[in-house]
């Protein structure tokens, strides 16, 4: 009787969180906790996502600001395109210095009322187009999520 | 008692010629042209050119006049002690006559934010105008830079910093070069002499005597020779010993612009780093 008590509760501490989403194409999930998913390519690029309690009044537009600020202003990275991505999200595609390469590094960020999410993609010149799609897939399945 | 008179003034007369003729007997490596007045370093560079261009005197990019500036040179004396080529108050003597030999020397001290890059455009400067760096200890430089624009390469210098010290000296060799240069006249001569002494001597004995003199005046002419491109070097090339030490106080910071780090500390977790590490 107990043991069958343990097994629902792991299956609905697992169904609690807030990153359940399955892995796009070329990804297989590595980690994965209430809050952060981790994602991996067999080429080694890497999606992760990260979930936020939003707060109140803040909106896609200023969560991308602070974001982009970050990133481009403190840690130095080159915006090459900033998008708005459906009613919810803004997409950040950067390029960042990496072990000596200039890598990819584009990060979506969808905000709904509870929810922030952060979503960051990781990856080399050469397999970007293709990763894209997947981690646009992805920010599709999570707008759903939280429109 | 007129006839008496009159011989008298004709003596006095006669005197005074000859002492303007030997005046004028003196090689022309004697002269020197006179700037008058306040001199400028601009007026003493040139040293060299003006030098050149006169015929017999020693020239500082080659030193000493070889032997056919010295003949070329008796013989424009020659010419010149005609009266109307030698009174003094022929006005291309009087240009010729007092020429300055002068050494400029400079000890600077100048406070800048960044010594190291201060020195790296020291160098830059030196070769801009056409110097050469001569020591360099850390950022304590010698440079050597022509006389003829010492005062603008220092007022540049300026412009490097704050200039804390500034020490300009000037000396004047006119007087050891004209002595310098006479007594190598006079040892050319020498040497011309006892050349044809020894070529008409017979007897052992006086030609060893005469060949051991010739040797001494031939090692004396090359040691002038040495002293005189020596001091050639100093009055075309001014030195410039320049510090360049640590300014402390306001810096002028020309960075980009400081701005506050953003408020949110967890979005600073994310980063390429941080996304290949986990």
């Amino acid at each position: 009787m107990m043991k069958k008590y343990i097994f629902i509760l792991a299956i609905f501490a697992g169904a609690c969180g807030h990153v359940n989403f399955d892995p796009p194409k070329g990804f297989v999930e590595t980690q994965k906790s209430s809050t952060i998913l981790r994602l991996v390519a067999a080429d080694a690029s890497a999606i992760r996502v990260t979930h936020r309690e939003n707060k109140k009044n803040g909106s896609p537009s200023f969560w991308a600001t602070l974001m982009e600020r970050e990133l481009t202003e403190f840690k130095g990275y080159k915006l090459e395109k900033k998008t708005k991505f459906k009613s919810t999200g803004f997409v950040l595609e950067m390029r960042a210095p990496y072990k000596h390469k200039n890598f990819h590094y584009t990060v979506g960020i969808l905000a709904g009322d509870d929810d922030l999410y952060i979503v960051e993609l990781g990856c080399e010149n050469a397999v970007y187009a293709a990763h894209k799609k997947s981690f646009m897939s992805l920010l599709g399945k999570i707008h759903k999520e939280i429109d | 008692m007129r006839i008496i008179l009159l011989l008298t003034l004709l003596a006095t007369a006669l005197g005074g010629c000859a002492k303007r003729s030997e005046m004028s007997h003196r090689p022309s490596s004697y002269r020197y042209r006179n700037y008058g007045g306040a001199r400028t370093a601009s007026d003493s560079a040139p040293a060299s050119k003006s030098m050149e261009s006169e015929e017999a005197r020693p020239s500082p990019t080659t030193g000493v006049s070889e032997r056919s500036d010295y003949r070329a040179d008796k013989t424009t004396a020659t010419k010149k002690s005609t009266p109307e080529n030698s009174a003094p108050e022929s006005k291309s003597d009087r240009t010729t006559l007092q020429q300055r030999m002068i050494i400029y020397h400079g000890d600077l001290s100048v406070g800048v934010f960044d010594p190291e890059k201060a020195s790296k455009r020291c160098l830059t400067l030196t070769e801009k105008y056409k110097g050469y760096l001569k020591s360099r200890d850390n950022n304590y430089l010698v440079v050597r830079i022509p006389a003829a624009r010492f005062f603008d390469f220092i007022q540049e210098l300026e412009g490097f910093g704050k200039m804390t010290s500034r020490r300009v000296s000037s000396e004047d060799i006119t007087s050891q070069f004209v002595d310098l240069s006479m007594r190598m006249n006079n040892l050319l001569g020498a040497r011309d002499r006892l050349t044809a002494i020894l070529a008409k001597a017979t007897k052992v004995k006086d030609t060893l005597a005469i060949e051991k003199e010739l040797t001494r005046v031939t090692g004396e002419i090359e040691r002038i020779k040495g002293m005189l491109r020596y001091y050639s070097n100093l009055v075309s090339f001014a030195t410039i010993n320049v510090r360049f030490y640590m300014r402390h106080g306001t810096s002028s910071y020309k960075g980009p612009a400081i701005k506050i780090q953003t408020p949110i500390e967890w979005i600073r977790y994310f980063d390429i780093v941080t996304l290949f590490r986990n």
